[in-house]
């Protein structure tokens, strides 16, 4: 067996010669911790099931990181997908996936984390389990084998992975991680040792673990439910089978931003997001009705300028980053964006650090943030309109009007950018070829503006993405445009958008409806990725790895129709698979802006004016132990007023 | 204006970092140690850090040579101790000396590299095939689609005792010279043996007059 560190790392040496950017599989970066195993009580492994340079960038993973490895009876240390080349060769010496610090293999920790910020993942994560030498399915582990969970924004609709997970994390992780932490550590002491349990008990003895976690807030372990459907295939519920496994488990949220990571690791070799990550804010109040982090990530939350300034100096001292990205979902909203901006420019130079703010708000106050902080104008100024019509983006509840995009494009072209990125999607409900075709006319007037500044140096840049329902979006009742409809809207597009200083980029159909599958599946899409994987299906959000053919075929075997998730109009009163996550968002308060957006009736940004969500109620005492600013929400309101505001929103 | 010569040691646990990033991990070594890097003027800043020779990635080395500017004059104590705190594990600093400002620079002096080959497959008669490699009047091989002959560029070949695992071992001393040189593992290729079962160590950097780095 190839099984202990030594054993891992000396074959590695043999073999990492072989393989494209061996630097991927050593660790040993600046920052990285490497506790003595022994003298650890629990070992945690946290995975991004994508390659190392994807997944450094990955902040969820570094937050937890950090959290963990401060805890004295806990190590936490990180794995990656190999790449193909790499999978090969532990495939052929049978080496098993081992973690980057300690080499470990990932067979002998306690607890494996995923983080599955996207659908596209999951095969990802399925190969990693193989790889690791650990039985994929959740009913097959017994004790020797880790605890498997996983985080992250795709798992708010779990029911996909519920075979393969013991326990998902539904919302936020910084405070619910330390809980499964106590509750895993307990019921070891109690357990151990392992050897000794009777293999006929081993299962058992498991189920208790996860009924304890079970009865953590935010916490979803899927075995201890039952699903049905109805005659028609249409899902019906899911039915707690294990007494204490609660019907609805509510997202986890921190009532404060806890003080951001700054010893990070320093990555040896490049990755997508080089850089300190710093999140500003937490949240979006924006309501664009196709944006699912806008919705799940609710309530508004706010770091204040000086913690952010004081966390880039000591980040900076800690890892010698040369560039920082401001991070939120929407770095106009950030209230003190203005003081934020003064203060960075007050203590840093832009000569030796670098700074990043995207999610900008379409209009000039941007152009003068992004001037103000000096932003490289070769990278080009990004304006995200997403639709090119007003009656468009008034249905999805981004009401810009088409003066302020192209009064912003002028301030942008006139203070020296030469490259505008336009971000589009296609597909949204209620579109017509007549939307579309205002892309290609918004666009060409974008250009035309910019050669009225600089002549033919003007350049844009425009990106289509194709719009796709996700769970708990005011959209979750609508359905994907067929492939007929996205390539009849594409085929205008490239047919319009090309020819000097105009560039046009897309999403391949098969990437749009692969994501669309996997975020509105039903535990039956269990069996459906299992089988996709078996068939070859891997690094699915890899354009020129993405295996669809694969994907079909494994529908065809679980005789699972793929357009009865994607092209189904759904029922008002239609249970969905995930009604048993709650984001703290009403659907009925979602329905309601469904319903808005068909009559093209938009909604305010609710710091203004408190609609009425849902938020607030359910984490009222948070809200009541962090008051003050830090909430974007207004203070709590007692529930006799809050009826009137249903009623006024009604 | 300070110019510094930085002897170093890429060992083991780097040594699968390339030329670029060993670049970007100095960089950000200094940023760590608060030694502000003099940069270079024009469209996109770069600091002024010089390497002699691009060690090839996979390689470990007991001496690499690096000059680098400052924009103040600091002692040279108080460089080195600020570097050491900051360093990540597998990068070792032997010696850092003042260089003169206007003293050439380090590709233009350089000649040639001493390597140590460690065979990790045996290879029989390793003794005869460094004997025939001696005597052959070329010895071609390809880069990037060129044939060229490197025998010109093999200044020194010779059998090492073996390493502490019974490995056997070459001596190598190759050109290093800015048009005309030669690496190791070009040379294990001329004599059928796969690079990729082999470790490359450089024992040293050859300069003009002689200089060695070791001395």
């Amino acid at each position: 067996m190839n099984d202990s560190p030594v054993e891992i790392n000396n074959i590695l040496q043999r073999i990492l010669p072989r393989v494209q950017k061996p630097a991927r599989y050593t660790g040993g970066e600046y920052n990285q911790i490497l506790k003595d195993w022994n003298n650890t009580k629990l070992h945690v492994c946290l995975i991004f099931p994508d390659i190392y340079d994807l997944g450094m960038s990955n902040l969820g993973l570094m937050i937890l990181y950090d959290l963990i490895n401060q805890r004295s009876d806990a190590l936490a240390e990180r794995a990656f997908s190999p790449w193909l080349d790499l999978e090969d060769q532990l495939r052929k010496f049978n080496l098993p996936l081992y973690a980057l610090e300690s080499k470990h293999p990932l067979k002998a920790f306690d607890i494996l984390g995923f983080t599955l910020p996207y659908e596209s993942l999951y095969t990802n994560a399925l190969n990693i389990l193989d790889l690791a030498q650990i039985p994929l399915f959740s009913d097959q582990r017994a004790l020797q084998h880790p605890l498997i969970i996983a985080g992250g924004h795709s798992t708010f609709n779990p029911e996909p992975m519920h075979s393969f997970i013991d326990a998902f994390v539904i919302g936020e992780g910084e405070e619910v991680i330390q809980e499964i932490l106590d509750v895993y550590s307990d019921w070891k002491i109690e357990t151990l040792p392992f050897e000794n349990i009777p293999p006929s008990i081993s299962k058992s003895k498991r189920n208790e673990l996860l009924k304890h976690l079970a009865k953590l807030d935010g916490v979803y372990v899927p075995k201890f439910y039952q699903e049905h459907y109805n005659l028609d295939n249409t899902f019906s519920r899911l039915e707690p089978i294990e007494p204490g496994a609660p019907e609805t488990i509510r997202k986890r949220i921190v009532g404060k931003l806890p003080p951001p990571p700054t010893r990070l690791i320093v990555p040896y070799i490049e990755t997508v997001h080089d850089r300190i990550p710093l999140e500003i804010m937490r949240g979006c109040t924006r309501g664009c009705r196709f944006c699912q982090a806008g919705m799940i990530t609710r309530p508004v939350r706010e770091r204040g300028v000086d913690e952010i300034i004081q966390s880039i100096q000591q980040s900076i001292k800690n890892t010698g980053y040369e560039e920082v990205g401001l991070l939120s979902l929407s770095s106009s909203d950030y209230t003190n964006i203005l003081d934020l901006i003064h203060s960075f420019n007050q203590h840093f130079s832009l000569d030796t650090l670098s700074v990043s703010l995207p999610s900008l708000r379409i209009d000039s106050l941007s152009v003068e943030l992004m001037q103000s902080l000096g932003l490289a104008r070769r990278n080009g100024f990004t304006l995200a309109p997403e639709a090119a019509t007003e009656r468009m983006r008034r249905i999805i509840n981004k009401p810009v009007t088409t003066d302020q995009v192209l009064e912003t494009a002028d301030a942008i072209y006139s203070n020296g950018w030469s490259t505008i990125k336009l971000y589009f999607m296609i597909g949204h409900p209620l579109e017509t070829l007549e939307d579309v075709q205002a892309i290609v006319d918004l666009s060409k007037m974008v250009i035309r503006i910019g050669r009225k500044h600089i002549g033919n140096r003007a350049q844009v840049n425009v990106g289509v993405s194709t719009f796709i329902p996700k769970p708990h979006t005011p959209f979750q009742w609508t359905v994907c445009d067929t492939e007929e409809q996205i390539q009849i809207k594409l085929s205008m597009l490239k047919d319009q958008l090309r020819g000097k200083g105009i560039k046009l980029t897309w999403n391949p159909p098969d990437a749009t409806f692969l994501e669309a599958w996997l975020s509105r599946g039903d535990r039956r899409m269990a069996n459906v990725i299992y089988q996709a994987w078996q068939l070859g299906a891997k690094f699915d959000a890899w354009n020129d790895q993405r295996n669809l053919s694969a994907w079909q075929q494994a529908f065809e075997i679980n005789q699972i129709e793929p357009d009865f998730y994607t092209h189904r109009q759904r029922a008002m009163d239609e249970a969905f698979p995930w009604d048993h996550i709650s984001i703290g968002v009403r659907k009925k308060y979602l329905l309601q802006d469904y319903q808005w957006s068909l009559s093209g009736k938009t909604r305010q940004d609710c710091r203004d004016h408190c609609f009425a969500c849902g938020i607030l109620p359910k984490y009222n005492s948070l809200r009541k132990q962090n008051p003050g600013n830090a909430w974007k929400c207004p203070d709590v309101i007692s529930r006799e007023k809050s009826n009137q505001h249903d009623a006024i929103a009604n | 204006m300070m110019r510094l010569r930085i002897d170093f040691q890429k060992t083991s646990p780097i040594r699968f970092i390339g030329h670029l990033d060993l670049f970007r991990i100095w960089e950000r070594t200094f940023r760590r140690a608060g030694i502000p890097l003099a940069y270079t003027q024009g469209f996109k800043h770069h600091p002024r850090i010089n390497i002699a020779s691009a060690l090839p990635l996979g390689f470990t080395s007991s001496h690499e040579i690096m000059d680098f500017w400052l924009d103040q004059i600091l002692p040279i104590k108080n460089v080195l101790e600020a570097l050491q705190t900051a360093l990540p594990s597998g990068l070792i600093v032997n010696q850092i000396s003042p260089i003169e400002l206007s003293a050439p620079s380090l590709q233009s002096i350089l000649i040639g590299s001493e390597y140590q080959v460690t065979f990790l497959e045996k290879i029989p008669n390793l003794e005869t095939i460094v004997e025939e490699l001696q005597n052959r009047a070329t010895i071609e091989i390809e880069r990037r689609g060129k044939r060229i002959d490197i025998k010109p560029y093999l200044f020194s070949i010779s059998l090492l005792p073996f390493d502490e695992n019974n490995n056997q071992q070459l001596f190598l001393y190759l050109s290093s010279s800015q048009d005309q040189n030669a690496r190791p593992d070009e040379v294990i290729q001329a004599i059928d043996y796969d690079p990729l079962d082999a470790l490359f160590h450089r024992l040293q950097l050859v300069f003009e007059n002689g200089t060695k780095t070791s001395q």
